[in-house]
C-alpha cells in the first residue's frame, strides 16, 4: 500500500505538478501515518529524485546558478525558522493548516490550468 | 537590489517549505518564472537547486524530533522512483491542462476531508 501510495505520487512529480502535495494527506488517510510523519516522509522522498534530476539539468545547462544559490541561503534561514516551528505544533493543529494551504494549491493548480488554455 | 529580492523570495520559501514539508518547489517556480524571468524548463530545473538545502535543513529537524518512519520512508521513496519514470513517460500522452484540473480537484476534496476530520 506505501509503495503504491508512492508510486503514484512520483507519477504525478513525474509530470511536474507537485506530488508531495498529494503524498502528504494520501499518507494520512490510507497509512495512518500522523501528519508531521506525512511530512517527513515527503522531505526524505524529494531527495534521491532531485540529486538525480540536479545532475542531468546541470549537463544540460538549464540551472541559473547565481539566482538559485542565493535564494536557497536565505532559503536556510526561513527552514530553519519553519521546521522548527512545524515540529513544535500539535499534530491536529498541523493538519488544519495544512488543509488550508492544500485548498489554495488546489485552486492554484485549476487557475492555472485555465490561464495556459488562454 | 535585485539580489534583496531573491533573498526575500527564499526566506518566503524556505518557511513554506519548513511548515509544510511541500509547496517550496511550486513557490520557487512561481517566484522564479514571475520575478526573476526565466523560461519555463529552466525554473523548473532552478527550483530543483533552491529547494534541495531548503529540505535537507528540514530533515534534521522533522528527524531530531522523532517524526522519521524509515520503514514508512523507504517504501513510499520505492514507489515513488518508479513512478517519476512512469510520470515523465506519460506527460507526452497526457492532457496536461486536463490533468492539471483532475489533480487540482482532487487537491481540494483531500483538504476539505483533512480539515473536517
Amino acid at each position: 500500500m506505501n509503495v503504491l501510495i508512492g508510486f503514484v505520487s512520483g507519477v504525478i512529480s513525474g509530470m511536474g505538478i507537485g506530488g508531495g502535495s498529494i503524498l502528504i494527506p494520501a499518507l494520512v488517510f490510507f497509512s495512518h501515518a500522523s501528519q508531521h510523519q506525512a511530512q517527513a516522509v515527503n522531505l526524505y522522498y524529494f531527495i534521491p529524485t532531485a540529486v538525480v534530476s540536479l545532475i542531468i539539468h546541470f549537463k544540460n545547462r538549464q540551472i541559473c546558478a547565481k539566482v538559485s544559490v542565493v535564494m536557497a541561503l536565505f532559503g536556510l534561514i526561513g527552514a530553519y525558522f519553519g521546521s522548527s516551528l512545524a515540529v513544535k505544533l500539535s499534530d491536529s493543529f498541523l493538519a488544519k493548516i495544512f488543509a488550508v494551504f492544500l485548498f489554495i494549491v488546489g485552486i492554484m493548480e485549476i487557475i492555472n490550468a485555465k490561464k495556459n488554455e488562454g | 537590489m535585485k539580489y534583496i529580492k531573491y533573498a526575500l523570495c527564499g526566506i518566503a520559501i524556505g518557511l513554506v517549505n519548513g511548515v509544510f514539508a511541500s509547496g517550496g518547489g511550486v513557490l520557487a517556480v512561481l517566484f522564479l518564472e514571475k520575478l526573476c524571468k526565466l523560461e519555463k524548463k529552466k525554473a523548473h530545473a532552478s527550483a530543483i537547486l533552491v529547494i534541495l538545502p531548503i529540505s535537507i535543513m528540514s530533515i534534521f529537524f522533522y528527524t531530531k524530533s522523532g517524526h522519521a518512519d524509515f520503514s514508512l520512508v523507504i517504501k513510499a521513496s520505492l514507489g515513488g522512483i518508479l513512478g517519476g519514470f512512469a510520470g515523465a513517460k506519460l506527460l507526452d500522452r497526457l492532457d496536461i491542462k486536463i490533468t492539471k484540473r483532475i489533480f487540482g480537484i482532487i487537491l481540494i476534496f483531500a483538504a476539505v476531508r483533512l480539515f473536517f476530520r
